[in-house]
C-alpha cells in the first residue's frame, strides 16, 4: 500500500476515534433534534405540509430545512417542536443515557442475569442469549466479531 | 492494467457515542479510501458534522438526523451534511457500507443520471462486500 493511502486511512480513523469537541457535540444536538422531530412526525402521522401550515411557511421551505439540517437557533427549534406538539427541554447527556437504559433478563450458562443495557442495543440482542458470556466476574456480549462489556448486571 | 483490488475498512466509533449496534465500513480500492478521502477535503465544520452523523448512525436504531435510510426508488440511502454533499450507503444486517460520495455544484436536486451512476456503484460494491464479509467471518 502506498504511503499516501496509509496516511489517509490513519487520518480518517483518527477523525472517528477522537472524542468529539464542542463543535462536534453541538452538531450532535442539532442532528438529535431533527431525528426526534422526524421520528415523532412519522409516529404521529404529522405531515410536512401540516408543519408548514403551522409555521406559516411554504412546503418547499420545510422540505429544504429538513434536507439541509442547517445550524438552527434555539428559538427556531422550540417553534418547530411547539408546532408538532412536542414540549422541548434540555437534559444532560448523563440523564439521557440513563433513561435510554432498560433492564433486560438474559440466560447464561450459569444463571439468569439481569442487565442494564442501552435500549437500541437491547433491540439488537433480544433472543440472542448465547452471545452473553460471564468470565471472571465480568460480563460481555458478543456482536459480530466484537465484544462489549456490560457494566451493570446482577444475578 | 492491473485489476482493481477492492476491500472494506471498518470505522472506529468514539466512546462518547455509546455502544455501536452497526459496524460502519468504507470502500478501499487498491489500498486507497476512495470515498471517505473526500471527508478530508471538507471544511472543518462539515467534517465534524459528517463524523457526528455517521457515529450516531452506528450507535442508534434508524437514526434520522441528516440521514435518509432508503431513497425513493433506490436501494441505498444517503447521508447529507449540508444540502450539497452526499455520502451514499447500503445496510446489510448489522453492517453499513459507505460506498460513494457526490458533491452538487448547482441548485436543485442531484440529476437522475448521478443516482443511476451511484446505483451502478452500489451493485458493484454490494457484491464485493458480500464476498468480503463471507471471507472474513
Amino acid at each position: 500500500m502506498k504511503k499516501n493511502s496509509e496516511d489517509l486511512l490513519i487520518r480518517i480513523n483518527e477523525l472517528f476515534a477522537a472524542e468529539p469537541d464542542a463543535e462536534q457535540k453541538a452538531w450532535g444536538i442539532i442532528h438529535d433534534f431533527y431525528h426526534y422531530v422526524l421520528t415523532y412526525m412519522e409516529k404521529n402521522k404529522i405531515t410536512k405540509a401540516y408543519l408548514a401550515r403551522k409555521l406559516g411557511k411554504s412546503r418547499a421551505a420545510i422540505s429544504q430545512m429538513f434536507n439541509k439540517t442547517p445550524n438552527i437557533t434555539v428559538v427556531k427549534m422550540v417553534e418547530i417542536a411547539d408546532a408538532i406538539g412536542v414540549d422541548l427541554s434540555i437534559i444532560t447527556r448523563e440523564i439521557a443515557l440513563k433513561a435510554r437504559k432498560v433492564e433486560y433478563q438474559v440466560k447464561t450458562d450459569v444463571l439468569p442475569v439481569f442487565i442494564k443495557i442501552d435500549r437500541d442495543l437491547e433491540k439488537k440482542v433480544r433472543g440472542k442469549n448465547q452471545n452473553f458470556l460471564i468470565e471472571g466476574g465480568r460480563m460481555t456480549i458478543q456482536i459480530g466479531q466484537e465484544k462489549f462489556a456490560i457494566s451493570e448486571f446482577e444475578a | 492494467m492491473n485489476k482493481r483490488e477492492i476491500s472494506f475498512k471498518k470505522l472506529p466509533i468514539a466512546e462518547y457515542y455509546g455502544e455501536p449496534i452497526y459496524d460502519v465500513w468504507h470502500v478501499i480500492v487498491n489500498g486507497k479510501p476512495v470515498v471517505l478521502d473526500s471527508l478530508l477535503d471538507l471544511d472543518e465544520s462539515s467534517r465534524k458534522e459528517t463524523v457526528d452523523i455517521i457515529s450516531r448512525m452506528a450507535t442508534r436504531e434508524k437514526y434520522y438526523g441528516g440521514v435518509e435510510w432508503r431513497l425513493k426508488k433506490r436501494k441505498y440511502g444517503e447521508i447529507k451534511p449540508w444540502g450539497h454533499r452526499f455520502f451514499f450507503f447500503v445496510k446489510f444486517g448489522e453492517n453499513i457500507v459507505i460506498f460513494d460520495y457526490r458533491e452538487k455544484k448547482r441548485k436543485g436536486p442531484l440529476k437522475s443520471e448521478v443516482y443511476k451512476l451511484v446505483d451502478k456503484n452500489r451493485e458493484k460494491y454490494e457484491e464485493e462486500f458480500r464476498r468480503f464479509i463471507n471471507k472474513n467471518q
